[in-house]
C-alpha cells in the first residue's frame, strides 16, 4: 500500500482523467486514466482501476489493468487479478499468482556468466 | 477524504470528469466536471471550465464556473472567469473578474 500524504493524488473510483498527468509526489489510480503519466513517487493502480498509458514513476504496483509501459526506477509489483499489457522496465518485477499478463519484462540485469564471456 | 484529489506538486493537462469530490492542490489545465464539490485548495491553480454541484476557490482559476448550488471565492482566491449559480459569495480579500449569472 502507497502511504497518503499531501504530495499524494488521488483519481477516485468515480473518476475519470483524459490527458496527460505530470509532477512530484505519488498518484493512486481507483478510477480511470487513458493519458501518460510521469511523477517522481510511487504509483498504484488499484484493483477496479483502469490505466491506458504509458507511466514513467519511482515504482508501480498494479491491482487493476494497465495497458501501456512502465519505467519506473524501483521496483514494480502486479498483484493477483491484475491485467497487464505493455513493457515493465524497473530495478525488480514480482508478480503475483494470479495476474494475467501479456509483457516484456527488463529488470536490467547482467548476469555474471555474461561478463565473462 | 476526497474522491479525488491532485497533489501538489501534480499537473494534469487533459479532461476529468467525476461523480466524487474533487479537491486541486495542484495544477489543472482543461476541462473539470463533477457532480459533487469542487475545492480548490491555496496554492492550486486551475485553468479549466470549472462544472460541479459548489465550487469553493482558495487558489487561483481561469475559466468559466458552473455549479448547481453555490460558488465561494475565499480570501485570498482569485478567478477570472464568469459565473453561473444561484448562490455567489466573494470573501473580504479574494479577487475577481467576470459576471455573474445567478438565474433570476
Amino acid at each position: 500500500m502507497v502511504k497518503m500524504s499531501s504530495d499524494m493524488s488521488v483519481v477516485g473510483a468515480r473518476s475519470q482523467v483524459t490527458g496527460r498527468v505530470a509532477g512530484s509526489g505519488g498518484l493512486r489510480l481507483e478510477g480511470s486514466l487513458s493519458g501518460d503519466v510521469s511523477v517522481t513517487g510511487p504509483v498504484e493502480v488499484g484493483s477496479g482501476a483502469v490505466l491506458e498509458g504509458d507511466v514513467s514513476a519511482a515504482s508501480l504496483e498494479v491491482g487493476g489493468k494497465l495497458r501501456g509501459d512502465a519505467t519506473c526506477t524501483g521496483g514494480i509489483v502486479v498483484r493477483a487479478g491484475a491485467e497487464v499489457r505493455g513493457e515493465l522496465k524497473g530495478s525488480s518485477v514480482s508478480i503475483e499468482p494470479g495476474a494475467r499478463l501479456d509483457v516484456r519484462l527488463d529488470t536490467d540485469v547482467t548476469l555474471d556468466l555474461e561478463r565473462r564471456r | 477524504m476526497a474522491g479525488t484529489v491532485i497533489g501538489e506538486g501534480l499537473t494534469i493537462e487533459g479532461e476529468l470528469t467525476g461523480d466524487e469530490e474533487v479537491v486541486v492542490h495542484g495544477t489543472l489545465r482543461g476541462a473539470l466536471t463533477t457532480s459533487d464539490a469542487l475545492s480548490v485548495a491555496a496554492g492550486g491553480v486551475v485553468e479549466a471550465d470549472l462544472t460541479a454541484s459548489s465550487v469553493t476557490i482558495a487558489g487561483q482559476v481561469t475559466g468559466n464556473v458552473t455549479a448547481q448550488e453555490r460558488v465561494d471565492i475565499q480570501a485570498g482566491g482569485r478567478l477570472v472567469g464568469d459565473v453561473k449559480s444561484a448562490r455567489f459569495t466573494i470573501a473580504d480579500g479574494a479577487s475577481f473578474k467576470g459576471s455573474v449569472d445567478m438565474d433570476v
